[in-house]
């Protein structure tokens, strides 16, 4: 059974920020500019960002995503990547399946009981000191995949607005 | 189902392919799609004696035929032709259905003949005038057995479809083309063969269909004209209207002409000269006017989306009825493309490479990986662009 620690759920109020992920920084974290991820909470409760990679998990494998951000109605995992250098691609296949195996350990999860489920990869690459977003094309296979093995909208977009 | 194997023939080193309802080629320049469209297009017209295939693929300019060539052929693990170390080995198959056919000829030719008459008057009156008794009370017999010229006639038709019909890239030049022709011809200037017969399969098709709507234009035919209307009023001459329209034009017309005339429908880069919706709009008329079997060789990322769109709406259709009522709003069920009646691949290296998921769906990694390399090189220019423009 999964247990999360407390440490690792934190309740935002902000009705806009970021999320970011330092390779040297562990776990992602939120701020309120020049994040890579940006969030926009126009619902009337808080939100809960969960630190997964390096707090629910410490182990050093690659097989789970950054982090999630869930209300009562919808839980998103979502996965960070950031090239380094010029010309080197964000390698979309390996968030795909960071993803994938994450839903697949936090599957039985209370946390996850009623939720509509959510999983975003997020391309970007630091340019000139800031941050670019990857324009990628979508992989309607995958799409599938997800929505058949997994009951999850995929999504290849670097945002999530929480709508009434 | 068929399969296809082919080996050591030309760029096509190792193939091996199912032939389905519907088939998806993509690869970049040079790896072999036009190749094994006209290959395809000379094996699957099971009208072809050895000698026809031979002449064919000489007259298709791919004549890539060694010592190490192998072109294999199968219907349901029987054997339908098998040419190896230069030779068919194996040809009963076709060969038995081409002399069941070539038996009953003269007489096909006969009801023809008869039925010619009987569109032109009376025919008692012709054949006294013609024929000798003995020949008259032969055609007299013939007439009246109703049901075995029905029958005949029939058979006939059935056997037509075993053709295949190309459609080549080079349809946008067939407005030009049809024009320059006779001069062409007189100039005694050697012509693709290829062409020559496309071009006259064209003729064929807008003599027949003399109104058709597409892309947002009208095309008449009129006193021996090819019109294209923009709007009520206005046309032009199909050799001066649009390059898209050029290339769509003789693709549209041909692909509705034979498509209960023929087996096998082989489009050649059906994105040719067009904007992305209007790619998408011409696979849909594809896939919608081709009952039989329909061959698409592309480089387009566009037209690989909307067959994943018509793969994924019959799957999704299949789940509920309410599923099937939505969808349909959206695509026909005319346009929906079954995945177990859908192959796709891959050709790289001289090989076939399997492209549909388990899903039904095509995997489309080796097109986005081109767009992804197209972005890399947009992003270097504006990383560039960024650190140097105040220098």
């Amino acid at each position: 059974m999964l247990n999360i620690s407390k440490d690792c759920l934190h309740n935002i109020s902000k009705k806009e920020f970021f999320i970011i992920d330092d390779e040297n920084q562990k776990p992602s974290k939120i701020v309120d500019s020049n994040g890579q991820f940006k969030v926009i909470n126009n619902i009337d409760n808080n939100l809960t960002f969960l630190q997964i990679d390096d707090c629910v998990y410490k182990s050093k494998d690659d097989s789970r995503c950054d982090c999630a951000i869930y209300t009562h109605s919808i839980f998103s995992f979502i996965e960070l990547k950031t090239c380094k250098k010029r010309n080197s691609k964000p390698n979309r296949r390996k968030a795909e399946k960071q993803l994938e195996e994450t839903i697949v350990k936090f599957k039985n999860h209370h946390l996850l009981e009623g939720k509509k489920l959510e999983a975003y990869v997020c391309l970007t690459c630091h340019s000139d000191g800031k941050l670019i977003h990857i324009s990628s094309t979508a992989n309607q296979d995958k799409i599938l995949e997800f929505e058949e093995d997994y009951n999850t909208k995929l999504e290849y977009i670097c945002n999530k607005k929480f709508e009434v | 189902m068929y399969r296809l194997i082919v080996k050591n023939f030309g760029v096509l080193k190792d193939i091996d392919i199912k032939l389905n309802k519907t088939n998806l080629f993509i690869g970049e320049n040079g790896s072999g799609k036009s190749v094994l469209a006209k290959l395809i297009t000379v094996i699957t017209n099971h009208t072809l004696n050895k000698d026809e295939i031979l002449l064919k693929i000489k007259d298709f300019e791919i004549n890539f035929i060694d010592d190490k060539t192998i072109i294999k052929l199968e219907e349901n693990k029987d054997t339908l032709f098998l040419f190896k170390d230069n030779t068919f080995i194996s040809f009963d198959k076709i060969g038995e259905l081409q002399k069941g056919y070539l038996k009953l000829k003269p007489e096909i030719e006969l009801y023809k003949f008869i039925n010619k008459l009987e569109s032109n008057g009376t025919v008692d009156d012709k054949i006294d005038k013609l024929y000798d008794e003995k020949q008259q009370n032969l055609i007299k017999k013939v007439m009246s057995d109703n049901g075995r010229k029905k029958a005949l006639l029939n058979l006939e038709k059935d056997y037509k479809k075993l053709e295949s019909q190309y459609i080549p890239t080079e349809r946008n030049l067939i407005s030009l083309f049809n024009q320059s022709l006779s001069n062409l011809l007189t100039a005694n200037i050697p012509l693709p063969k290829a062409l020559l017969e496309f071009s006259a399969q064209y003729n064929s098709a807008r003599n027949k269909i003399k109104e058709l709507e597409l892309l947002n234009i009208k095309f008449e035919s009129k006193n021996g004209q090819d019109r294209i209307y923009y709007n009520k009023n206005n046309f032009l001459p199909l050799e001066q209207s649009s390059s898209g329209i050029q290339s769509a034009l003789p693709l549209y017309l041909t692909v509705k002409y034979f498509n209960n005339k023929h087996e096998n429908i082989i489009v050649e880069e059906p994105e040719l000269n067009l904007f992305p919706k209007a790619q998408a709009d011409t696979t849909k008329f594809i896939v919608e006017n081709s009952s039989n079997s329909l061959y698409l060789m592309t480089h387009s990322p566009y037209i690989l989306s909307t067959l994943n769109s018509l793969l994924f709406a019959y799957k999704a259709s299949n789940k509920n009825d309410i599923l099937k009522k939505k969808i349909a709003n959206i695509i026909p069920k005319s346009q929906q493309i079954n995945p177990s009646e859908f192959s796709a691949y891959l050709l790289e290296n001289g090989k076939s490479v399997n492209i549909l998921t388990k899903r039904g769906l095509i995997r489309a990694d080796a097109i986005n990986d081109c767009s992804d390399n197209i972005d890399d090189e947009f992003n270097e220019l504006m990383e560039l662009y960024r650190e140097f423009k105040d220098a």
